[in-house]
């Protein structure tokens, strides 16, 4: 769908003919780039204005698209699973959000946050067959994403402290669909190699 | 007459605004491990023009 959409949006601002096949190539790859942020980045605050919690689901889409960005995680071969599994995991963790700013639960999210950085830790970056990373990358994104898993992680605690619910749990629910992802591509990676 | 390039202005401008937009989006990736979706097409080769130069 959003491939789709790239290609058009390729096709309508060239001129027929104007690129070559590997600008063509790389300009549909960057809308749809382009194109995924913004549909995803609509999905979840619609997700937000559904269940009454749309600064919460700004704020989970910014932490989570930061750390993603970074540490890498499992992928779907398909794009139209992709497309599903994204906005159910989106959808999941705003209905938690808001699950969570009515019941007010403090220990079971620390150590939700706790296990997450761990995982984020030990596991990050995990990059792909279709986007492999050098050893260089790998260092400087995996300093990247502990850097970044750490200002989550104190923003989350700081959140709990001040009072403000609003910032801890988006705060503990990106770290942890960040950490999910992470143990099901290494599980998948493992897999394959066996 | 004129409303026909005013339209075609505009058409320019947005052309080159979605151009940029979509170049930004390229330096970021070719600087990422992945992006934000569950689905990483293909990264074509092409893209490595948009890397930061490694220290």
């Amino acid at each position: 769908m959003i491939s789709r959409l790239a290609e058009k949006a390729v096709d309508h601002i060239f001129p027929q003919d104007s690129l070559s096949r590997d600008d063509r190539e790389v300009y549909i790859y960057g809308f749809f780039m382009l194109f995924s942020r913004i549909f995803f980045f609509l999905l979840t605050a619609l997700w937000g204005v559904l269940l009454g919690v749309l600064l919460e689901s700004v704020l989970l889409y910014a932490a989570f698209a930061m750390i993603r960005a970074y540490a890498g995680g499992v992928h779907a071969s398909r794009e139209s699973t992709c497309t599903i599994c994204t906005s159910l995991a989106m959808l999941l963790c705003c209905a938690a959000i808001r699950l969570c700013t009515q019941v007010k639960p403090v220990l079971l999210p620390l150590a939700v946050l706790a296990f997450s950085a761990i995982v984020i830790g030990m596991l990050s970056p995990l990059d792909t067959e279709a986007k492999p990373l050098t050893e260089e990358e790998k260092r400087e994104y995996r300093r990247k994403s502990i850097l970044i898993t750490f200002i989550i992680l104190a923003a989350a605690i700081l959140g709990l402290i001040v009072g403000i619910y609003r910032v801890f749990y988006p705060c503990v629910l990106s770290l942890f669909l960040e950490s999910i992802l992470l143990l099901a591509g290494m599980a998948g990676k493992t897999f394959r190699e066996r | 007459m004129q409303e026909v390039k005013g339209l075609k202005k505009i058409k320019m401008f947005a052309a080159k605004a979605a151009k940029a937009a979509a170049e930004s989006a390229l330096k970021r990736d070719a600087n990422n491990t992945t992006c934000f979706a569950i689905y990483q097409p293909k990264a074509p080769a092409a893209l490595g023009r948009f890397k930061k130069e490694q220290k």
